[in-house]
Order: structure tokens, then sequence, then C-alpha cells
């Protein structure tokens, strides 16, 4: 999936700065998932939905481990150069907003981020979906 | 993927690194940080210019090695550090802590 935004990211008039933003927080919420909703899970199921327009991207997780509340975890102090809990500090620093849900079985997890400058789009926007089977 | 070698530049351990360094990647490397700070080494240089990805997890182990080092009262230079790799340093304020170079002569000049 990530090759799927990758695509979609360099089909469009974007900067490297923004890929990197992109690519980073989608890096770090899928791992965040393997390794805190699916622990100790030989599989488990992630749905991502990736809705680009010419002045945002919504990515969307979702799954069905454990809730992992984004609101409940405490930013680390990086003055003191810490090894863990770095992933949402670098999601809240590139991604405009962050949304947990739990509904029902499901987390769902969603990042939006604004652009800058908008877009110079391929076509008018665009919407992937797909559910992965994680190991 | 990831791959990694480590060499002598005069009197520096290089550790260069290449691919993407992530939470399915540090696993492999790890045992090469733990070597490096096992010897003893004071002079260590993380030689970056082909890592294209890195994520949290590779960051904790940079930073690792960099306290561990540190703490044995050496240091790490970053070197030749570019893309997704130099902008995540930045944004978690690593840039202010490590002390990044671009080249590994330059990295010599300033141990």
């Amino acid at each position: 999936m990530i090759d799927v935004l990758t695509r979609r990211l360099e089909h469009q008039t974007t900067t490297p700065e923004l890929n990197a933003h992109v690519i980073s927080a989608f890096n770090e919420a899928f791992n965040n998932i393997v390794e805190h909703a699916y622990r100790g899970e030989p599989t488990g199921v992630v749905a991502i939905e990736i809705t680009l327009s010419s002045t945002s991207l919504a990515i969307s997780f979702i799954d069905r481990g454990i809730g992992f509340d984004v609101d409940d975890v405490e930013q680390p102090d990086l003055e003191s150069l810490p090894e863990r809990g770095l992933g949402l500090v670098i999601i809240r620093s590139v991604m405009s907003r962050i949304d947990y849900r739990r509904k029902g079985d499901r987390n769902i997890l969603s990042l939006e981020k604004d652009f800058v400058s908008p877009l110079v789009m391929g076509d008018e926007g665009s919407s992937d979906r797909c559910g992965k089977e994680e190991e | 993927m990831l791959s990694f070698n480590q060499y002598q530049h005069n009197d520096i351990t290089v550790l260069s690194i290449s691919g993407n360094l992530d939470s399915l990647t540090v696993p492999e490397i790890r045992p090469e940080i733990e070597k490096i700070v096992a010897t003893g080494v004071l002079k260590v240089a993380l030689e970056m210019s082909s890592l294209e990805v890195i994520d949290s997890s590779g960051i904790g182990a940079i930073v690792s090695l960099f306290k561990r080092v540190r703490g044995l009262g050496g240091d790490v230079k970053i070197v030749a550090v570019r893309g997704q790799p130099r902008e995540i340093l930045r944004l978690l304020g690593l840039e202010r802590a490590f002390d990044i170079v671009g080249t590994l002569d330059e990295a010599a000049a300033r141990f």
C-alpha cells in the first residue's frame, strides 16, 4: 500500500519534503498497529483508505486489534534523547490532524495533511482502498 | 531492505548504512552496534548517503549508539544524511544533538 501512496504522490506535483512527511507518517501509523494493536498475533488485517485531493491527503487505518488511543500517549521529552515513543511524535509533527475512534471492535485511525500550496492534480482526485494481511 | 558495512577511515570507525532502517531491519543492525560499543572505540561515523528511509525504530537505534559512545567519552558523527532521514532528524530536533557533516574528512576534523 505504501507503493500505491508513493505512486499517487509521484503523479502529482509534490515536494520531496511533503513526500517525506507523508511516507513517514504512514510507516509509523502502520508500525504502531502491527506492534501494539496486533501485539503477539501472527497475522492481522489492516484496511487502509487513501483520499488525495489538490488541497489535502487523508489516510485511514482500520484494524480489529487492541485499542490504541493516540491521545492517551504522553509526548516524550525530546531533550532527553529518548530511544522509544518517537513514532507518534513524528506523526504529530508532520500531519495536520490525527483522529482515533473505537467503533465496535474496530480501531479507526485517521490522519490528514493539508497542503500549503494546492497540488497540480493529474486527475480530479483519487481514492484507494485495500486490506492487508500483516504477518 | 537494509545493507551496512563497517570499515576504518584513519582512526574513525565508520558504519555505512544503505536502504531502509526501520522496525523490520533494525534487528539486523543491532549486533553491529553492540560490536562497535563493545570495542570501546571513541570516534564513530555513521555514513548515510545511501540511506533512503528511516523510521522511529531506526532513530532509536542511532540514538542508542550515540548515547553509549558518548557515555564512554567518545562521539558519533552523522555523515552525508539526506532526503527523508535528514527531514526526520530535523523534525525530532536531533540536528541540534548530533554533529551532522558532509564528508568523512569533515567528520575527522571535528572529533
